[in-house]
C-alpha cells in the first residue's frame, strides 16, 4: 500500500497537468503534423503559429489594454477599500454597522446581474464610456470593493491600540494615523488583496464581452476569445495563443506562488 | 489637520463623551462622524454608481418590456415574471445551477479533501503537487474554456483520442450533445476549482497539532481512524466555509459553462446567468426587460439561499 | 516644566460605569507621582486623560497651569510610553524617535540633534538603522522612553511600562528610568499595578482602588501607615496578615478579643469610642511578627507552624492560628519545624486596626520618621 498513495497523485498530477503540456507542445508544431497525429511530441518545434499569432491578432495591443484597465482599477479600488476600511475598523460613527454589511453584501450579488443597467449605463444615453478604459475600471473597481474591505478592515483592527495612541501623541490626526501607521503596517494584506484583484480582473470575461466593442480596446481575454471564433480551426495557432495568453501568468505564478495562494485564499479563510 | 482639530475639540467636548471606551479613534479625534464618512466616500461612491445603481436599476427594468437599445420601454408590471414562471428554459436553467451546486459539493469538496490529505503525508515534491493543482485557479477561464474545447474535440480532441487508444468508440460531439455538454464543463469546473479548496483543506490540515495524531497513535488508531476521528473534525469549519463557497459561487457562476456549452440546445445548456446574458445581448433582439426578469429571480435566489446558509451555520455555532 | 492639577475629574462611560470619581490631585512640577492600583482601578483612563486620549465627563485637567480639556494630545506637552512599547513596526529605531518631531515640524537638524542626543541617553545609538523586529525587549522599551525623551515634554506619562519585561530586566529598567528623572528633571506620572514599582520608583505614590485615590503620600510613609485595610492590602508582599475580631476595654487597657486568643493593645494606640461597638480587623505585617516562646499572657497570637517557605536569605513561615492562616518573616537561620507551636508577638508599634466593613483606619495613624 505504500505505492499507492504517490500513485493516486501522480495519476491527478498527470490529468491536471496534461492539457497544459499539451498546449504547450501542440503550438510548437504544424497544422498537418497536428492533423495527422495529434498527441506526438514536437520533434521539430516550429514557431510558425506563434509568428502567425502575432501578425494582426493584436495580442499585443490587448496586453497592453488588459494591464492599464488592472492597474488601474486595482489602485482605485484598493486605495477606496483601505480608505473605508479604516473607517470601519477604526472609527465610530452613525451607521457604521449597516454600511459595512451593505459592503459585505456584495459578495453575494452575482455581477452579472448588473450587466444589463452597466450597458445601459454606459451606452449613449448614460455615461457614453463604452469602448474606453473607465467602462471597465468602474465596474471593475466596484466589484473589487466588497472583498477588499472585508480583509482590510480585518487587518487594521489588529493593528494595537497603544500604536494609534502613540501617533496621535506624535501629531498624528486621524489621516495621519491611516497613511503613516495603518496602512505600512498593513502591507501584507494589502497585498493580499492586490494579487486577488489584479488577478480577477486580469481573467475577467463578461464584463468585457458586453462593454468593449472596438478591437483596439478588447482585453487579453476578449482577444483568446475572439481569435478561437476566427481562427478556432488553426489548432497549432489557437494553441500558441493560448500560451502568450497563459503562460507569462503561470510564470508569475511560479514565482510568486506563495503569495498567490494566499492572495485567492484570503478572503475564504478571512470570511 | 491640527488646527481645525483642537477648534473641532472644544465645540464638540460634551458630545463625544458618549461613547464607549476603547473603540474608534476617541478623544481628539471628535467629530469621527463627518470625518469617517470622508474615509467612506470614494468605496461608497464607486460601489453605489457601478454596483448598487445597477442592481436596482435591473429591478426597476425587469417591470418593462423593452425590445431593443433604441426603443422606449413600456411599462408591463409583472408581466415579465409571469412569463418566467411558464417558461421552460428558465426552470432548466435554475434545474442546472442546483446541478452544478450539488455536484461541486459532492465532487469538488471531497476530491480536494483526498488530495490534501494524501499531500498531509511526508511526500517528495508537495510543493510542486500543490503548485500544479492549485494552477488552474489562475489561468483566465477564457483560456480554460478554449483548451478543453480541444479535449472535447469530436475525433481529434484529447478525449478521443484516449478513447481510441482502448479501441471503444463511443465518442461523439460532447459539447454539442444534450446528454452531455453540461456534464463535460462540469469536469473542466472540476478540473479548475478543486485545487483551490485543496489548498484550503491543505491550511487547515496543517494546523491540527501534531500531538493529536501521536496520541491517537499510541492508543492503537489506524491511519483511516486518524482520518476519521481527527482530520475530520478538525476540519470540520473549514470544510463549512469551503461548503460556503461553493454554493454561493455555483449560484454564481457564468464563465466556462457559457463560453463551452454554446453548441448544445438552449433547454440543456443554460445557468441563470447565462440564459440572463443570452436574453439580453444574444436574443437578437435585446429583450432587456425579460432579462431583468432573470436578473433579479438570479438576486433573489443568490440571497434567499446564502442567507438560508448563514442563518444554518450560525444556528450550528450555538 | 510644569505641574499637573486635576480638578475634581470625573469619568463615566456610557451604561454609567464609572471608571474614574471624582478626583482631585495635585502634582508638583518635577515630581515624580507613581499611581497604583489593580487593573480597573481607573489609573489608567486617569492618565489618558491627562494625555487627551480620553476626554474627562466633568472636571477640569491643568498642565502648567494651563486648562486643557479642549486642547488635542499632540498640543499639551507631555509624552506617553506604552505597555506594548508602540514603536512603529514598519519604521527604524532613528525614525521612530524622530517622527514625531517631523510631524511637529521642528527642522531636521535640530531633530538630529535631539534623537541623538536621546540615543546617547539611553545607549540605544548603535541601533538606530534597525527595526524593532531586531530588538529585544529592553531595547523596544528603550527607544520608546527615547521617543519620549526626543520631545523635551513638560510632562512624562509612563503606562505600566515595564509590565512586558522579564524580572531582571524590570529591575534593571527600573534604575534607568529613576536615574532618568534625576538627569532630566522632569514632572513625571507613573501607573503600575506593581507594588514594588511603586515603593522604589515614586517620590510620592497614590494608591487607587475603584475609581477613588484612597492614600497618597510618600511610599515609606504609605507603607507604614496605611490609611485603608485596601492600602494596607495592596502594598507589600506578602501581604499583612488581618485578624478578625472585637475590642473590649479593660480597667488599664484595651483588649483585642480574636477568635481564639485575647491581645492587650499597646499603650501608644489610640483609639475611639466608636470602635468598641463594632467588629474590627487587627493588621500587621509579617516581618512585624516574632516567634517569642517566653511571651507573657495577652500579648502573643497563638498558633502552629504548618509550612516553612525557605528564600535563601529570608524565610516565610506560614502559622495556622485558629481557622487564620498567618504569614510572618524571618531570618533564614531560624528554626521552625512544621507542627511547632508559636507565639507570634507583633511589634507593638506596628500595629493597625481597621474597621471590618468600611475598612478604614480606626487608630490614629503615627508619624514615620522620614530616613
Amino acid at each position: 500500500m505504500r505505492w499507492l498513495r504517490p500513485a493516486i497523485l501522480a495519476a491527478l498530477l498527470a490529468v491536471t497537468g496534461y492539457p497544459l503540456v499539451w498546449m504547450t507542445f501542440s503550438a510548437l508544431r504544424t497544422e498537418g503534423d497536428l492533423r495527422a497525429q495529434p498527441f506526438a511530441l514536437p520533434m521539430r518545434p516550429s514557431w510558425e503559429n506563434y509568428r502567425a499569432v502575432f501578425a494582426g491578432a493584436g495580442f499585443g495591443r490587448a496586453y497592453v489594454n488588459s494591464l492599464l484597465v488592472a492597474c488601474a482599477a486595482v489602485a482605485v479600488s484598493t486605495g477606496a477599500a483601505a480608505a473605508a476600511a479604516f473607517a470601519f475598523a477604526r472609527m465610530r460613527f452613525r451607521g457604521r454597522e449597516a454600511l459595512f454589511l451593505l459592503f459585505l453584501a456584495g459578495m453575494i450579488i452575482p455581477p452579472h446581474v448588473t450587466l444589463i443597467s452597466l450597458n445601459r449605463l454606459m451606452g449613449p444615453g448614460g455615461l457614453d464610456l463604452k469602448d474606453t478604459y473607465l467602462a471597465l475600471i468602474g465596474p471593475y473597481a466596484g466589484f473589487a470593493l466588497p472583498m477588499s474591505v472585508l480583509i482590510l478592515r480585518t487587518a487594521f483592527e489588529e493593528m494595537p491600540r497603544d500604536l494609534e495612541d502613540a501617533a496621535r501623541l506624535d501629531g498624528c490626526g486621524a489621516f495621519g494615523i491611516f497613511w503613516h501607521v495603518a496602512l505600512p503596517l498593513a502591507r501584507p494584506a494589502l497585498a493580499t488583496v492586490v494579487i486577488f484583484n489584479a488577478l480577477t480582473i486580469w481573467n475577467e470575461f463578461a464584463f468585457a464581452l458586453t462593454l468593449v466593442s472596438d478591437r483596439g480596446m478588447r482585453t487579453l481575454p476578449l482577444a483568446l476569445w475572439e481569435f478561437k471564433g476566427e481562427r478556432g480551426m488553426m489548432l497549432g495557432q489557437t494553441c500558441a495563443a493560448l500560451c502568450l495568453a497563459v503562460l507569462p501568468l503561470l510564470a508569475v505564478y511560479f514565482a510568486a506562488q506563495r503569495q498567490m495562494i494566499r492572495g485567492l485564499t484570503a478572503g475564504a479563510v478571512k470570511g | 489637520m491640527g488646527s481645525a482639530e483642537v477648534s473641532e475639540g472644544r465645540s464638540e467636548a460634551p458630545r463625544r463623551d458618549a461613547r464607549p471606551p476603547g473603540d474608534g479613534l476617541r478623544a481628539g479625534a471628535q467629530g469621527d462622524g463627518l470625518r469617517a464618512w470622508l474615509f467612506v466616500l470614494p468605496a461608497l461612491a464607486i460601489y453605489a454608481l457601478f454596483v448598487l445603481a445597477p442592481v436596482a436599476d435591473s429591478f426597476r427594468m425587469s417591470l418593462f418590456h423593452w425590445s431593443s437599445a433604441g426603443a422606449t420601454p413600456e411599462w408591463v408590471g409583472t408581466a415579465n415574471f409571469a412569463r418566467l414562471a411558464r417558461d421552460g428554459v428558465f426552470w432548466s436553467a435554475l434545474w442546472h445551477n442546483g446541478l452544478l451546486l450539488g455536484m461541486s459539493l459532492a465532487v469538488q469538496i471531497p476530491a480536494a479533501l483526498l488530495l490534501a490529505t494524501l499531500l498531509s503525508y511526508p511526500i517528495r515534491g508537495r510543493a510542486l503537487f500543490r503548485t500544479v493543482f492549485f494552477a488552474p485557479m489562475v489561468m483566465p477561464s477564457v483560456a480554460i474554456a478554449v483548451l478543453w474545447s480541444y479535449v472535447y474535440l469530436p475525433e481529434q480532441g484529447l478525449l478521443d483520442g484516449v478513447i481510441r487508444l482502448f479501441n471503444a468508440s463511443f465518442g461523439g460531439d460532447w459539447l454539442g450533445s444534450p446528454r452531455t455538454a453540461l456534464a463535460c464543463v462540469f469536469v473542466t469546473i472540476c478540473w479548475r476549482f478543486t485545487g483551490f479548496y485543496m489548498v484550503l483543506f491543505m491550511a487547515g490540515i496543517a494546523s491540527i497539532p501534531e500531538e493529536l495524531y501521536d496520541a491517537a497513535r499510541m492508543d492503537g488508531a489506524s491511519e483511516w481512524e486518524c482520518f476519521r476521528h481527527i482530520t475530520l473534525p478538525m476540519l470540520r469549519p473549514m470544510i463549512a466555509v469551503a461548503a460556503t463557497l461553493c454554493v454561493i459561487g455555483s449560484l454564481k457562476y457564468f464563465d466556462l459553462v457559457y463560453m463551452m456549452a454554446q453548441g448544445a440546445p438552449e433547454e440543456s445548456r443554460e445557468l441563470l446567468a447565462t440564459y440572463m446574458y443570452r436574453l439580453a445581448f444574444e436574443s437578437g433582439q435585446g429583450r432587456f426587460g425579460y432579462a431583468a426578469a432573470v436578473a433579479v429571480a438570479l438576486f433573489a435566489v443568490a440571497f434567499a439561499v446564502a442567507g438560508t446558509v448563514t442563518w444554518w451555520s450560525r444556528r450550528r455555532d450555538e | 516644566m510644569a505641574g499637573v492639577s486635576l480638578a475634581k475629574v470625573r469619568k463615566t462611560y456610557p451604561g454609567g460605569a464609572a471608571a474614574v470619581h471624582e478626583m482631585s490631585l495635585e502634582i508638583a512640577d518635577r515630581e515624580f507621582v507613581v499611581l497604583v492600583g489593580p487593573s480597573g482601578c481607573g489609573k489608567t483612563t486617569l492618565l489618558r486623560m491627562i494625555a487627551g486620549l480620553e476626554t474627562p465627563t466633568a472636571g477640569e485637567v491643568l498642565i502648567g497651569g494651563r486648562p486643557v480639556n479642549g486642547v488635542a494630545p499632540k498640543d499639551r506637552d507631555i509624552a506617553m510610553v506604552f505597555q506594548n512599547y508602540a514603536i512603529y513596526p514598519h519604521m527604524t529605531v532613528y525614525d521612530n524617535l524622530a517622527f514625531g518631531l517631523r510631524r511637529r515640524g521642528v527642522p531636521p537638524e535640530e531633530a538630529d540633534r535631539r534623537v541623538r542626543e536621546a540615543a546617547g541617553i539611553l545607549g540605544i545609538d548603535a541601533l538606530l538603522d534597525r527595526r524593532p523586529r531586531a530588538l529585544s525587549g529592553g531595547q523596544r522599551q528603550r527607544v520608546a522612553v527615547g521617543r519620549a525623551i526626543v520631545r523635551e515634554p513638560k510632562v512624562f506619562l509612563f503606562d505600566e511600562p515595564l509590565s512586558n519585561l522579564d524580572a531582571r530586566l524590570r529591575v534593571e529598567m527600573r534604575k534607568e528610568i529613576k536615574l532618568l528623572h534625576r538627569r532630566l528633571q522632569t514632572t513625571m506620572l507613573y501607573v503600575t499595578h506593581d507594588q514594588v514599582e511603586a515603593m522604589t520608583l515614586g517620590e510620592r505614590v497614590c494608591v487607587m482602588n475603584a475609581g477613588r485615590i484612597e492614600q497618597s503620600g510618600a511610599p515609606l510613609e504609605v507603607y507604614d501607615n496605611p490609611a485603608t485595610r485596601f492600602v494596607a492590602a495592596f502594598l507589600g508582599s506578602p501581604p499583612m496578615n488581618f485578624l478578625p475580631g472585637r475590642l473590649r476595654r479593660s480597667e488599664t487597657r484595651t483588649l483585642f478579643e480574636g477568635r481564639g486568643f485575647v491581645l492587650a493593645l499597646p499603650e501608644g494606640m489610640t483609639v475611639g469610642a466608636e470602635a468598641f461597638d463594632l467588629p474590627v480587623e487587627l493588621g500587621v505585617r509579617p516581618e512585624d511578627l516574632a516567634d517569642d516562646p517566653q511571651a507573657a499572657p495577652q500579648t502573643f497570637i497563638p498558633g502552629a507552624v504548618e509550612l516553612v517557605e525557605a528564600l535563601g536569605n529570608e524565610q516565610l513561615v506560614h502559622v495556622l492560628c485558629g481557622e487564620a492562616r498567618i504569614i510572618s518573616r524571618r531570618e533564614a537561620h531560624l528554626r521552625a519545624p512544621p507542627g511547632a507551636a508559636q507565639r507570634l508577638v507583633p511589634r507593638p508599634d506596628r500595629l493597625c486596626l481597621f474597621r471590618a466593613d468600611s475598612g478604614s483606619r480606626l487608630d490614629a495613624r503615627r508619624r514615620t520618621p522620614t530616613p
